[in-house]
């Protein structure tokens, strides 16, 4: 038979296998919706937080007014009993917990400085964080006037004042997901895991079958009419993730096209080895199933892309790039939500070559004829 | 011997023959729990990698990139000349940050004037915006109250009540649970209960479903002595066993690692793990039961609990998800078991606050067992329901 032939038959052995169709077709599908709907919102609109007024003071009425102007804190009433409080924290209802002390006005007025607690959930860094940012931000205001008034009794001028109160003022701006979308950082990162894993899973279903009927081609022909096929399933799941999925659900798409193209090729080419692999090693139908569901979280986590690669061990550093996924991440992530170009990803394109290359090689030799199997 | 011994028997004589099967229950777990552990043992994000552009290169200049460099989680790798080369070297993730110090900006200050800086990050790589930013507002910070309470003091202030001037109203925060806050114990944590479920259904519909597949499922309940309860049972308590036993050693392993973040009892939240294995295993045991279909069940529980860690609520809360995504995560029993290791273990809550947890977690074991079991005994032992891929 010639490559030709052995990409057709392939062909008709998917489209004969439903467990195939739906975990090379269907699934990239569902799971292109299912998968970013928990972060539909994008960001901790409104942290449940509870307010303890121990003062009851003008100022600190003042501060309650600019905790329930923040844009994401929900402040919550609910008894200044101790044990209440301490059962909507454990509950989850409330996730922070803003405290202003007895003492607090007493404070400013002497000039001293007045502290304000917040206490927050560690189990929920996010709400948190996000809720510790907003308490910040209405202290700074409470704080700037004042400042403001102190130092114009000081004899400054108001515009004195102004300028004298924050010398060194920083300006953050966050580049490539302007809202800071916790969607928009995860969802592109793990839609190219969704096109290997469905492929893996697909292929070694697929060919373990076959392995069972002892049925499996061998032979460089085939071999090749098997990538051909595969690498244009993987090309199809991507050309529908990055093109369609993206756009339909307004995630940036800023590289160059042809880039993107290439990028996609290349990805497809590669995944569509890694599984060929995995298809000669497994040898009953499930066994892709059974093993690689688990793997898709470590996975994500490796190619330091949502924990920092610079945090990894040094072994795993290295080792990540053997995962098509790691190179394939930060690819896509560069070229879609950077808007980098071929040249940006130099490294990722290295990478993916190299691994293509080398798993074709290895491909050819475990597909070797042996002259057990049929011809 | 009694019909259970040779059930369980035949199980592990399958289990020993399968090296692929033995593998998934047996080596499986303790490999990801150490390499998920291995993956975040850094603990913090340390030295990430920002640029800065001096267009100013005074002393003060100076002394604030050696201060941004100080700053924990951070370390300036770059000096960009133009922003042309900044530019290119934050889309090639060489850097992650770009700090612009403008001209002027020590003879701003030594006027009286304020200046602005500006800091630039990849927040598409949020980990490394989120450190870069903390870490590099708290060095500018301290540098401008420095500054701000230098000015007081020529005006004739005391220091301690200059500062009060700059910051009148600070804001102390204090993590109330998971102290630090560490991500081993935010992130590792909580991943590898989410593997644990994983592979719970794995396990679960690859030891029922094979019998399916291949054929067996009436020399199954013969070795059993015809009870479906029987071999159902004692098909199982080698997997719940080896899994339970792993879940000991993941909250040993934790509890060791960072005893002060852990507040509450390890045996606690070790039975309700038990509890959350069990309530995973009946959810598959249901799926294989509905569908008789090895492949296909497996499928099902891939679909069900691979995603699961994102719907769960620990990385992003479950109030910022709409109501559909809210109603997924309910049946998820990932879900409630973390509610119970961030109330029960991490804040050390008592006992009875975990009830409706523990409630949720107990019906869906009853009901996934319960309907499975009707389920299976009802067809799962006639010849036309085997064979299917």
């Amino acid at each position: 038979m010639t490559i030709w032939q052995h990409s057709l038959h392939t062909w008709r052995l998917i489209f004969k296998d439903k467990g195939a169709i739906l975990l090379l077709f269907v699934a990239g599908l569902i799971y292109s919706f299912f998968y970013p709907l928990p972060y539909h919102f994008e960001q901790v609109e409104s942290v449940p937080t509870i307010l303890i007024d121990q003062d009851h003071s003008a100022s600190s009425r003042n501060l309650r007014r600019l905790l329930l102007a923040s844009p994401n804190l929900e402040i919550r009433q609910i008894s200044s009993e101790t044990s209440a409080i301490q059962a909507a924290l454990w509950q989850g209802d409330v996730m922070a917990l803003i405290i202003i002390p007895s003492g607090f006005h007493q404070d400013i007025l002497a000039g001293r400085a007045a502290q304000v607690q917040i206490a927050s959930h560690g189990g929920y860094l996010l709400a948190g964080s996000k809720a510790l940012m907003n308490a910040n931000e209405a202290a700074l205001t409470m704080g700037a006037a004042v400042s403001m008034h102190k130092l114009q009794s000081l004899g400054f001028s108001p515009i004195q004042a102004i300028d004298s109160l924050q010398p060194l003022q920083l300006h953050s701006r966050s580049l490539y997901n302007p809202k800071d979308g916790y969607g928009h950082a995860i969802v592109p990162a793990v839609m190219v895991l969704v096109i290997q894993q469905t492929l893996l899973i697909g292929v070694t279903l697929l060919l373990g079958r076959q392995a069972e009927l002892k049925q499996l081609p061998s032979g460089w022909r085939a071999y090749s009419g098997m990538l051909l096929t595969f690498s244009c399933i993987g090309l199809l799941n991507s050309l529908y993730f990055f093109l369609v999925a993206l756009r339909l659900q307004h995630y940036a798409q800023l590289g160059p096209l042809v880039h993107l193209l290439l990028f996609c090729l290349l990805f497809s080419l590669c995944i569509a080895a890694f599984a060929l692999l995995l298809g000669r090693l497994f040898q009953s139908r499930e066994r892709g199933l059974q093993l690689l569901l688990i793997s898709a979280v470590p996975m994500l986590f490796i190619s330091g892309y949502s924990w920092p690669a610079e945090s990894l061990p040094t072994a795993l550093y290295y080792l990540r790039w053997l995962l098509p996924s790691t190179a394939g991440i930060h690819g896509f992530v560069g070229i879609n939500q950077l808007g980098a170009s071929l040249v940006d990803i130099q490294q990722e394109l290295v990478a993916l070559s190299g691994l293509t290359l080398g798993m074709i090689a290895v491909g050819l030799w475990l597909y070797r004829p042996t002259g057990k199997q049929l011809p | 011997m009694s019909a259970f011994r040779l059930s369980l028997s035949r199980e592990l004589k399958h289990l020993h023959d399968d090296r692929g099967d033995r593998f998934l229950a047996l080596w499986l777990m303790p490999l990801l729990c150490i390499f998920i552990w291995w993956i975040f043992s850094a603990g913090q994000p340390e030295q990430l990698p920002v640029a800065v552009m001096d267009q100013d290169q005074s002393p003060l200049s100076r002394q604030l990139i050696r201060l941004v460099d100080a700053a924990p989680g951070v370390a300036v790798t770059l000096d960009a000349t133009d922003s042309k080369v900044a530019v290119d070297a934050l889309r090639q993730r060489q850097i992650y940050g770009l700090l612009i110090l403008p001209k002027g900006l020590q003879d701003s200050i030594y006027q009286g004037q304020p200046a602005e800086l500006v800091l630039q990050l990849n927040s598409q790589y949020t980990t490394y915006a989120s450190t870069l930013q903390r870490g590099i507002q708290q060095a500018i910070m301290t540098v401008g109250v420095g500054i701000h309470s230098d000015r007081l003091q020529r005006q004739g202030l005391y220091p301690e009540a200059s500062l009060a001037t700059v910051l009148p109203v600070q804001v102390l925060a204090t993590p109330l649970y998971n102290e630090g806050p560490s991500y081993e114990v935010f992130l590792a944590a909580t991943l590898i209960p989410a593997l644990f479920q994983i592979l719970a259904m794995v396990v679960t519909v690859s030891a029922i479903g094979r019998e399916l597949r291949d054929g067996t499922a009436k020399a199954w309940l013969d070795s059993a002595g015809g009870s479906v309860l029987l071999a159902l049972v004692s098909k199982l308590v080698p997997y719940f066993a080896l899994l339970i036993l792993y879940g000991a050693g993941y909250v040993l392993l934790f509890q060791l690692l960072a005893p002060a973040s852990y507040a509450g009892s390890a045996v606690n939240i070790w039975s309700s793990f038990v509890l959350m294995i069990a309530a995973a295993m009946a959810i598959a045991l249901l799926l294989v039961a509905l569908t008789r279909n090895f492949r296909m069940a497996l499928s099902l529980a891939g679909f069900y609990s691979a995603p699961a860690f994102a719907y769960s609520g620990q990385a992003f809360p479950l109030v910022a998800m709409p109501e559909l995504a809210q109603y997924w995560a309910s049946i998820l029993p990932l879900t409630h078991w973390l509610k119970l290791y961030n109330q029960q273990w991490l804040a050390g809550a008592p006992w009875q606050a975990a009830s409706t947890p523990w409630l949720v977690l107990l019906s869906m074991l009853l009901l996934g067992s319960i309907s499975g079991y009707l389920l299976l005994k009802r067809s799962g032992f006639k010849a036309e329901s085997w064979g299917a891929r």
